[in-house]
């Protein structure tokens, strides 16, 4: 048997392991991001004015209002003073998060 | 696949591939076996506990708290002034354990050895661990308080400073105290555990005392110059409650340097006073587990790497919540929340072998002046040159002269704060705290 046909074999369990790492990490960070969120958004409330929940909000949806809370264009209380620390890239991350978080629910 | 072509992979991955697969094994047993055992069920250690199991399921997580129902410090206040009931401050371990696989064991917990990552409890179990966690709130420190000042004392003028027994007492005085008597709140001096506490309190029971016995007054006594939330505070005071609250800064004879139980009497540096409800709320180190296990530095608070919280003097255990030295962090529940799920996340990386991330770390907190009047404090932080850094571009204070529907709102949000945080904590479903119940 020809020793060439198993490199990539070899090449798939390498770049899987490196791979696995790499979305773990990933993994962590918007974890690392995100999990903020549920302190304040666990709760059921949705009606009358409450801090509401998460759970209805797509993909696009959660990055318009964290970028426009952070822009001040949109009414908060405190919505402003906490999207101000993320960056575009993280308030990306955290929609991503948790929109797959409310896909799996 | 024939015998020949298995034979030459394995061949093959021995000579070249064989260290990466064998460490990815090894990485998975290490992981899935992996044992972490935290000590103390508030707001940081079941967090950090149930975050743990959520993040990974195969490690084996032991929660050790000695107390079969947990009694809140966020809300006391509300349940002392009679917007919600008491009954409503307790939370108790069983999603925990139902919903999240944790070990609950309910014993107190007694010796640390670092060197064996064994942990002692007083009734004689031993348990293993490859990581503790720590979270053991606060201690009172008896011998810099006022003189005169002891855990007996604390019976005739309670401290209500931890969650239970002291807050009812004090509750009770309250509501027990005639008309035209005088509360006196007395202030340790920084840091201590929920920063805008007192001054919260001050004013549910100047809501309480306006509504039921409106001659009263309350006198708060700071040990320090300022607090938090002081501008929004004094605002709501003057708006709500005129001249009902009076407010001694240090600077102004506003630190207490010994009491008289018996005869109601509270000496300040300025003369003494006499009080129908003495609140004296200690000075505060961290809780007995740590203090008695080397985890505490001279200033009576424990150390950690800001990232892992992994304490700096102690390997292998991880110290959280209001015992912990986390920069810019105040001691609050929210504060431990967001410590515990970076305790977690740390926990999980390392014991993957993996770089921990940063996160970024997130304090909110509500305050009540009046049920239907709130404010809050947020404050957003990064691991930034190896210390928990505020970002100076976001957090901060609500607006002061705000609208009366802007108070509103926020002061819904913090019984919505509340509900969410004891789910994201405790596990299990909301209890509804909004709109206010009726006490007792």
């Amino acid at each position: 048997m020809p020793r060439v046909k198993l490199i990539p074999v070899q090449a798939c369990l390498f770049i899987g392991l490196l791979f696995s790492g790499i979305a773990a990490a990933q993994d962590r960070r918007a974890e690392g991001l995100a999990l903020t969120c549920y302190t304040c958004h666990s709760g059921r409330a949705v009606e009358n004015g409450g801090i509401p929940s998460l759970e209805p909000l797509t993909r696009e949806e959660l990055i318009r209002r964290l970028t426009e809370f952070r822009a001040g264009a949109a009414e908060a209380t405190v919505m402003d003073r906490i999207s101000a620390a993320y960056t575009d890239e993280e308030i990306d991350i955290i929609a991503d998060y948790i929109t797959a978080r409310n896909k799996g629910k | 696949m024939n015998p020949g072509r298995r034979e030459m992979i394995r061949l093959m991955l021995g000579a070249a591939g064989g260290a990466a697969v064998l460490g990815g094994c090894k990485r998975y047993l290490r992981r899935s076996r992996a044992r972490v055992v935290v000590v103390g069920g508030g707001y940081g250690g079941a967090a950090c506990a149930k975050y743990l199991k959520q993040l990974e399921p195969a490690l084996q997580v032991t929660l050790v708290e000695p107390k079969k129902r947990f009694v809140t410090c966020p809300f006391s206040n509300a349940a002392m002034a009679g917007l919600v009931p008491y009954k409503s401050l307790i939370r108790t371990y069983g999603f925990l354990k139902k919903d999240y696989g944790i070990d609950i064991v309910h014993a107190r917990a007694d010796r640390i050895d670092a060197d064996k990552k064994t942990l002692l409890l007083e009734n004689g179990v031993r348990l293993a661990y490859d990581r503790l966690v720590v979270s053991p709130g606060i201690s009172m420190l008896w011998n810099e308080s006022p003189d005169g000042y002891d855990m007996e004392a604390a019976e005739i003028m309670p401290h209500a400073w931890t969650g239970g027994p002291q807050t009812r007492i004090l509750g009770q005085k309250l509501r027990n105290m005639s008309n035209g008597g005088v509360v006196v709140i007395s202030v340790p001096p920084a840091p201590f555990r929920c920063p805008p506490g007192p001054y919260e309190r001050a004013s549910l029971m100047a809501y309480y005392l306006k509504t039921h016995k409106p001659r009263s007054k309350v006198l708060i006594l700071n040990a320090n110059t300022h607090f938090s939330k002081e501008d929004l505070f004094m605002e709501a005071w003057q708006e709500l409650y005129a001249d009902m609250i009076e407010y001694l800064p240090i600077t102004n004879g506003g630190l207490v340097t010994a009491v008289t139980p018996a005869r109601g009497l509270v000496h300040t540096d300025a003369g003494q006073i006499h009080a129908d409800v003495a609140n004296i709320i200690p000075s505060q180190v961290a809780g007995a587990l740590a203090r008695d296990n080397g985890l505490t530095d001279e200033s009576g608070w424990c150390p950690v790497d800001h990232q892992t919280f992994e304490s700096t003097l102690v390997p292998d255990v991880h110290v959280i919540g209001d015992s912990c030295l986390a920069g810019a962090m105040p001691k609050s529940a929210s504060s431990a929340n967001s410590q515990a799920k970076a305790c977690s996340l740390a926990l999980v990386s390392l014991l993957y072998n993996e770089d921990p991330v940063a996160p970024v770390y997130h304090n909110t907190c509500y305050s009540l002046a009046a049920p239907d009047y709130g404010f809050s404090i947020n404050g957003m932080y990064r691991y930034h040159d190896r210390r928990i850094t505020l970002i100076q571009k976001a957090g901060g204070l609500s607006p002061l002269k705000a609208s009366r529907e802007f108070r509103r709102r926020e002061a819904r949000y913090a019984h919505d704060w509340y509900d969410s945080i004891n789910m994201d904590t405790f596990g299990g479903n909301a209890t509804v705290t909004w709109p206010s119940a009726d006490s007792e």
